[in-house]
């Protein structure tokens, strides 16, 4: 009796299995509707669209999560084999220039996408491999200085009354108790990825670019002379203790939250963690950098963030382009911006009230204005560890500026050598 | 019957049956099955054309596209995927040579079957009784298929898989479908071991790589070996409370050990430097600097892996009997000569195939290179590789970081001969596989 009765519900349960099987789909790409792969906490925004969009034009969408891999990495797998759907969530920057060495998004014009005119100008580029065109931003990221406002009430206007105010606020040198101490300005100097914008405002460049728009892996600005002006310009910093010199950027970042650090040259996505914290946060854009010939200069900071795409293995790329200009109205870029923080990258939203209410978002739009994403070339991959061992040779182990520079250059050229061969 | 090699029944049938058998085997290799018609196996027969029909249909349809694929590449952008046609090709070839071993297989056993059709002591059984015989012998095969498939498709397809990417130039500028692979024989190994930048790195690397596999898998072990010895002296109170002690570096898991060494290495605010600092040496740069670091790596690792080969050598010596030390005793061997002649020697009969292992297991340690120091001081000299990188570190980061494949894929299958040569020599060296016991 009882063998009977387990297997009629093991039956019973299989049976209830099949009318969820066939359910959705398995996510592949078919004509007359549309495929939607999203991060799983996009999930329920991206049915708010796909609903929306069926309303106003009649095409079905269908929304999937993926989680673990990233898009790119997922439709590499998915799509030589048919599995792949029409439209990614994919991050712009280097992310895509892998994804479009491996031919795995279709280009887009950025006539028809109205690039210039839609997108606020730091997230132009976000979407961008070689100077064309693979997808629309949806929101983006930067650093910027983020600081305490009941440290620091009014941020300094100019870089001159910030270097005061972070030598007359610092007491960490010394024979100080860790609990006493207390920082004005601090800024990563080992980490090349932050400090690149000061690099940048004195003329430094990492590569340059053609006629195209696209970037030259030959034209490599690391050990110009801007470039080397700028790192005298933080080892001076250092020197007379403006900023510590013996701080991991976890440690800064918990100084920032316990409220011992006044200012701290950080990305957006520690926003939502220093509010957590309970600090009173505001974002500045970084000030003019003072040039030695007296002018002053933007500091551009890099930027990434996430786009959406269309897959080459799409069997409906031209209804797939209609739904990336719908997704990208104001409203559902705001809703990104609720669910993942990011800046919004519409020119819409850069005005919309929510957003200006909120002066943190205001201080990052500003510094959006002076930022670029990271040059999105394989040869990029030579360029980080050089960069970073001179910092730890320049600012530590105190060697001549400019010799290491120049031997940072020579290195990254011979590896791109290398990655050509 | 079939325990019988077949030499022995050959010895004891006439010329005339091996003939016969012979030529029925023959005939099996022209048509798989032939000779089981002739030899009156029906059955058996018959499942061996099927199986062979089944080969040569399969071939037809799929294989021969599939190892075609395999050698050309494809040939379009898009619309053929590099690896994929490699991966298909390769299963293509282990399913054929699968089949093939399968046909010799049944050639030989028709020959077998041949001979004891026709001996003297043979008497025709029934089918069914012949198949529960047949399942009885073959019992052990029929379990162990299973893992034998799974192997082949877990371990030996990507193995093999790693080893041809090594033969291509898969690398970031050449990325499927985008770009067709090609085969560029054995240009990467060129590159890596004797031409160019990567040669230096390379043999620069391979240099501190076997350094540390000496010094991570010999230290641990004499640290472990010392503290198991102290630990059997009959003096010794609190055995128990002790073994737990030196347990725990081994129960806690090691991801969070290291993690956790990492920041107490750390130069300003790390534990071991204010520990230093209370005695007044001077703030070491533990993990800036190139010495220091690789001190730091050597004591880490002694630190996570004294426990095992302790609690191993622990059990051994208490189990060595007492006679031995008392008649050394008597003999006047100092306690020196007692640990290099008598303990020593009895640890090692038992423990070299695991030490070996070790050594093996400390080349290709992974974990604690990189979550201690992710390779080290960045050596300018190297090509995206550290002071304290290891092979395989190494080779993550060209795979992960610089996206060359190829060149990753070349030096693991350098790696995977290197450990194997070395691990095979060295286990066939030791007498602990033999059966004997080295005090009898």
């Amino acid at each position: 009796m009882k063998k009977y009765v387990s297997i009629l519900l093991a039956a019973i349960l299989i049976l209830m299995l099949i009318p969820t099987m066939g359910c959705k789909g398995d996510g592949s790409s078919k004509e007359g509707e549309l495929t939607v792969w999203v991060g799983e906490n996009l999930e329920d925004m991206f049915n708010v669209i796909a609903k929306d969009y069926t309303k106003e034009t009649g095409v079905p969408v269908h929304v999937f999560t993926y989680t673990g891999l990233t898009a790119s990495d997922k439709l590499a797998l998915d799509g030589p084999f048919g599995k792949g759907g029409d439209v990614y969530v994919q991050g712009g920057g280097g992310d895509l220039a892998k994804a479009i060495e491996q031919g795995l998004f279709v280009e887009l014009s950025k006539e028809e996408t109205q690039l210039e005119t839609k997108y606020i100008p730091g997230a132009q580029e976000l979407m961008q491999y070689q100077g064309r065109l693979y997808g629309v931003p949806l929101g983006i990221e930067t650093t910027a200085f983020m600081y305490n406002k009941d440290l620091l009430p009014e941020f300094p206007e100019t870089w001159e009354e910030l270097v005061a105010f972070a030598e007359s606020f610092n007491h960490f040198d010394g024979d100080i108790k860790t609990k006493d101490q207390r920082f004005g300005l601090l800024i990563d100097y080992t980490n090349p990825y932050y400090t690149w914008a000061f690099n940048e405002a004195f003329g430094g460049y990492i590569f340059g670019k053609d006629a195209n728009g696209a970037y030259d892996p030959n034209d490599i600005g690391i050990d110009n002379d801007g470039s080397i002006a700028a790192c005298g310009f933080i080892k001076d910093l250092l020197d007379r203790k403006v900023i510590p010199s013996d701080l991991a950027i976890t440690l800064m970042q918990s100084k920032f939250q316990s409220g011992r650090a006044a200012v701290i040259l950080d990305g957006s996505w520690d926003l939502a963690n220093f509010r957590n914290a309970g600090i009173n946060v505001g974002v500045a854009p970084i000030p003019l950098i003072p040039q030695p010939d007296g002018s002053e200069a933007h500091a551009i900071t890099f930027c990434g963030g996430y786009g959406l795409a269309i897959s080459s293995f799409s069997l409906n790329i031209e209804e797939s382009k209609k739904f990336l200009a719908f997704a990208s109205r104001d409203e559902y870029v705001m809703e990104y911006y609720r669910v993942t923080g990011r800046i919004p990258a519409t020119v819409g939203c850069s005005e919309n009230e929510e957003i200006l209410k909120d002066d943190c978002l205001k201080g990052f739009y500003a510094q959006c204005d002076y930022s670029y994403p990271q040059p999105a070339i394989n040869e990029l991959n030579a360029v980080w560890e050089p960069l970073t061992a001179s910092t730890t040779a320049i600012y530590i182990n105190g060697e001549d500026i400019a010799l290491t520079m120049h031997k940072v250059k020579e290195d990254i050229a011979a590896n791109i050598r290398l990655l050509h061969q | 019957m079939s325990d019988q090699s077949v030499k022995e029944t050959s010895q004891t049938v006439p010329a005339s049956h091996r003939r016969a058998a012979r030529g029925e085997a023959a005939l099996s290799l022209l048509l798989c099955g032939a000779g089981y018609f002739l030899q009156r196996s029906y059955l058996a027969g018959v499942l061996s054309v099927l199986a062979e029909a089944l080969a040569i249909l399969l071939f037809r349809v799929w294989g021969l596209d599939a190892i075609r694929g395999l050698i050309t590449l494809g040939e379009t952008e898009m619309r053929d995927h590099s690896l994929i046609m490699m991966v298909y090709g390769i299963l293509a070839i282990i399913v054929f040579v699968g089949f093939l071993i399968f046909w010799i297989g049944t050639v030989a056993s028709t020959y077998r079957n041949g001979l004891k059709i026709r001996s003297a002591s043979y008497t025709p059984i029934r089918l069914k009784e012949r198949t529960g015989e047949w399942l009885h012998e073959h019992a052990h095969v029929l379990f162990l298929a299973p893992g034998v498939v799974a192997i082949a498709a877990v371990i030996l397809l990507p193995l093999v898989f790693s080893i041809c990417l090594s033969f291509t130039d898969y690398d970031a500028a050449h990325q499927p479908p985008a770009h067709i692979l090609n085969w560029v024989g054995l240009k990467n190994y060129q590159d890596l071991l004797v031409l160019g930048q990567y040669a230096k790195t390379y043999f620069g690397i391979l240099g501190w790589t076997a350094v540390w596999a000496v010094c991570s898998s010999v230290l641990p072990y004499a640290l472990g070996i010392t503290i198991a010895i102290l630990l059997n002296n009959p003096r010794l109170r609190g055995r128990k409370v002790f073994k737990f002690i030196y347990i725990l570096p081994w129960a806690i898991p090691g991801y969070i050990t290291l993690l956790v060494l990492q920041s107490m290495f750390d130069t300003g605010y790390g534990f071991i430097n204010q520990i230093l600092g209370l005695f007044g040496v001077d703030n070491i740069r533990w993990l800036t600097s190139v010495t220091p670091a690789r001190i730091a790596l050597i004591i880490v690792s002694i630190w996570t892996g004294f426990s095992y080969p302790m609690m191993l050598s622990e059990n051994i010596i208490r189990n060595i009997s007492k006679d031995v030390y008392e008649a050394a005793v008597l003999d006047g061997a100092s306690s020196i000569q007692i640990f290099f002649r008598i303990t020593l020697p009895l640890l090692m009969h038992s423990i070299s195939p695991i030490f070996i292992m070790s050594v093996a297991g400390a080349f290709n340690n992974f974990n604690t290179i990189y979550l201690i120091t992710g390779g080290g001081p960045l050596n300018l000299d190297y090509q995206s590789a550290g002071s304290t990188d290891i092979l395989i570190t190494w080779l993550f980061k060209l795979t992960i970081t610089n996206n060359k494949y190829n060149y990753g894929a070349a030096i693991s299958t350098v790696l995977f001969i290197l450990i194997a040569t070395f691990s095979i020599i060295n286990l066939r060296k030791t007498r602990a596989f033999s059966e004997e016991d080295m005090l009898a």
